[in-house]
């Protein structure tokens, strides 16, 4: 039997904004296939493990919150370095995005951080806040999809040399407002504005993430089955009519 | 004369949006405003201010409030509708005020919404406020807890005179207490309740003056209880009113035992049995803010308790509509605590109910609805076998849909029904007899359900 392991990092410290909803539709869709989930929460004090993590998922929380996790993620980083340099599969949403980078700046202070990817991320005085459509491609396919969810953000996030857009803004702001570009890519990293949750009605970036992680532990095994994702599109598809209208 | 004349135009305009049926309770206070920009300070010394305010059962206290000034027979005025912005509270004072610019009634009991305090009472400086609780509800409007709660004390800080009922069960309202310099009493347990799950406490998990966290000697819901920072001691104060025996809790009312104190000889202790007359842990806390207002009001406890025993529930937050044999019953619900809350009482009744989810993402809803991934809809499992339906309606009726799916709901008992009035229908028809059809609808999907009610039922509009 198959199984795949989900880490969640401080799931008691960044979760504001329902982002477990992300973690409960990957493991969903691992049971409705017959693959087994493991989901390994990684509270304050407690070790990352490479070896030991499939699926990396990283929240957002609130600042007063995050600066109290902040001393804890430095000890993490070079583990959390080493999974992702090796092919391991990162999903992190907003402020477990920007958590990634080298740097959150604000007006008052530059907040170095482990540079797990190349980004950097400034914080502005006007929030983006609203419904966000993106465009992506499925890069083992070519096909291009339209995701749906919600960002709530001051910082805005610049991509460095090597790190790819997750996608393109049809409608909202993404990463800066500026460039059209909305959240990251690098190896099998995967980072995202979108709250939503963003997986639930997102299911086929749900299932690349997953067949990402399937692959890495199983080669040889055959690709993830489909699934009756009526409900899921529905949902993506009438949020984006009324958005796009 | 300035006062006059602005005073009659809100009176006429209250009059005239009401017969073309609109609420027509926040567009005079604009007007208001702009004719006489600081009518709110002018008129506000007039009259007894109450504030009531926080993130959840402001709308249920105000009223428990009253209630208790009605059995006292002192007139009062209240905001009934949920006007609880500036502009709303504008119009019903001056549309209670006489032309002679005086009030009739010896209070003004408030609902006010949290984020708005800040700038309404350094106008308003009211006499007490009452805050109930802080949880995390719509980011997208008012940013994060921790903003708002410096909001409201900064708000406040402008009121040095103003007497403070505070939820001593809750570290963020206990921190009010401790910042701001004003009298404060508490309400709180002395005992738990309800089924306190390890990891529930989401919000406030920190210490806010030192970042340790916190422990408890018991914990009621969320972050609720009696806490203490075990780093630098902050924990909270001497509760006025405390809630001393596990209460009895029913599909139809709760009994408790309250031992209600004397802000000046706390050896004066009077044990009070009562019952609140409408279900739901959350009530508990509510009632304990309308006692504790009403002690420090000097009011003699007992008959304040008995008071709420004919307590009116407010608009929505729980409101039973019977319909034949059969009662529709609407819990509102607008963030994680209040629809676990709801979704308990739900379950708690174990029986044959259908129940409707409407979700709105319109302004007042919250526009971000990634908050139903953290209500624990998960726990709707336990009941499936006997519930018929699980309804799912509104704008984002297809997102309540997936949440359902994901929370391992059998698919052929969850249908979405965009229509409000075909789902009252297929609602009613599989409710049994004498059974209840419990709809939780967010804000702005309450006001139109209920106006679909309105009209084919002929209950009371909400303003009245």
């Amino acid at each position: 039997m198959y199984s795949l392991t989900i880490c969640h990092l401080y799931p008691d410290i960044l979760n504001l904004y329902g982002d477990r909803g992300n973690v409960i539709a990957l493991q969903k869709r691992c049971l409705w296939r017959g693959i087994d989930v493991g989901i390994q929460n990684i509270s304050l004090g407690r070790p990352f493990s490479a070896e030991q993590c499939d699926i990396l998922f990283i929240g957002g929380g609130q600042d007063f919150e995050q600066e109290i996790m902040l001393e804890d993620f430095y000890k993490q980083h070079e583990e959390i370095k080493r999974y992702v340099e090796n092919d391991g599969t990162v999903l992190a949403i907003c402020g477990g995005y920007q958590m990634l980078g080298k740097y959150y700046e604000t007006e008052e202070k530059l907040i170095e951080l482990p540079g797990v990817i190349n980004i950097e991320t400034k914080s502005s005085k006007k929030r983006l806040i609203g419904n966000l459509v993106f465009e992506w491609v499925h890069n083992q396919t070519g096909e291009s999809y339209r995701a749906v969810g919600f960002e709530n953000h001051s910082g805005l996030t610049y991509l460095g040399e090597g790190v790819d857009p997750l996608g393109k803004v049809v409608k909202g702001f993404g990463n800066n407002g500026e460039d059209g570009y909305e959240g990251a890519r690098y190896k099998n990293v995967f980072c995202s504005y979108s709250h939503g949750s963003l997986l639930p009605k997102n299911p086929h970036l749900a299932d690349y993430i997953l067949s990402c992680a399937f692959k890495k532990k199983y080669p040889d095994a055959p690709e993830l089955q489909e699934l009756n994702d009526r409900e899921e599109l529905e949902a993506n598809r009438s949020m984006i009519k009324r958005l796009l209208k | 004369m300035r006062l006059t004349i602005t005073v009659l135009l809100v009176k006429l305009l209250v009059k005239i949006l009401r017969i073309f049926k609109s609420g027509g309770t926040s567009l005079p206070g604009k007007i208001a405003a702009k004719i006489y920009p600081n009518i709110l300070s002018v008129i506000s010394s007039r009259i007894k201010t109450v504030f009531v305010t926080g993130t959840n059962g402001k709308t249920t206290t105000v009223r428990m409030i009253t209630g208790i000034l009605k059995a006292h027979d002192i007139k009062y005025i209240t905001n009934k509708s949920g006007a609880n912005l500036q502009s709303g509270i504008t119009t019903t004072l001056l549309n209670a005020m006489k032309l002679n610019g005086r009030f009739d009634e010896e209070y003004a009991v408030l609902e006010v919404d949290e984020a708005a305090l800040k700038t309404i009472a350094p106008l308003i400086k009211p006499d007490y406020v009452v805050v109930t609780n802080f949880f995390r509800d719509q980011l997208d409007r008012f940013g994060e807890l921790y903003t708002l709660l410096s909001g409201v004390k900064e708000g406040l800080s402008s009121c040095p005179n103003t007497k403070l009922i505070l939820n001593g069960d809750d570290s963020f309202c206990a921190s009010i207490g401790k910042d701001l310099p004003n009298e404060a009493y508490y309400y709180g347990t002395r005992i738990a309740f309800g089924e306190y799950k390890e990891g529930s406490v989401s919000d406030g998990r920190f210490c806010i003056y030192c970042k340790a966290e916190y422990l408890y000697r018991h914990h009621t819901y969320g972050h609720l209880g009696d806490f203490y920072c075990p780093e630098c001691g902050f924990s909270r104060s001497y509760l006025l009113t405390a809630l001393s025996e596990t209460p009895v809790l029913t599909d139809k009312n709760t009994k408790i035992l309250l031992s209600i104190g004397d802000p000046d000889n706390k050896e004066n202790v009077q044990t009070i049995e009562g019952t609140i007359p409408v279900p739901g842990q959350y009530n508990i806390y509510n009632a304990m803010a309308a006692i504790t207002l009403s002690k420090v009001f000097g009011f003699d406890p007992k008959k304040s308790v008995e008071a709420l025993a004919g307590f009116e529930i407010g608009f929505g937050r729980m409101e039973d509509i019977r319909i034949g044999n059969k009662t529709l019953r609407m819990v509102l619900v607008k963030n994680v605590v209040g629809f676990d809350q709801a979704l308990e009482l739900f379950i708690s009744q174990n029986k044959p109910y259908p129940a409707a989810m409407i979700i709105n993402d319109l302004t007042a809803d919250g526009r971000d609805i990634s908050w139903l991934w953290d209500v624990e809809f998960e726990k709707l499992g336990q009941v499936q076998e006997v519930v018929p339906a699980f309804f799912t309606s509104g704008l984002r009726g297809e997102d309540m849909t997936v949440r359902l799916k994901y929370a391992g709901l059998d698919m052929k008992k969850v249908r979405l029904i965009k229509d409000y009035n075909l789902l009252v229908d297929k609602g009613l028809a599989i409710t049994p007899e004498n059974g209840y059809f419990y709809v939780f609808p967010s804000y702005t999907a309450l006001l139109d359900f209920r106006k679909l009610l309105v009209r084919r039922y002929g209950i009371k509009k909400f303003w009245k």
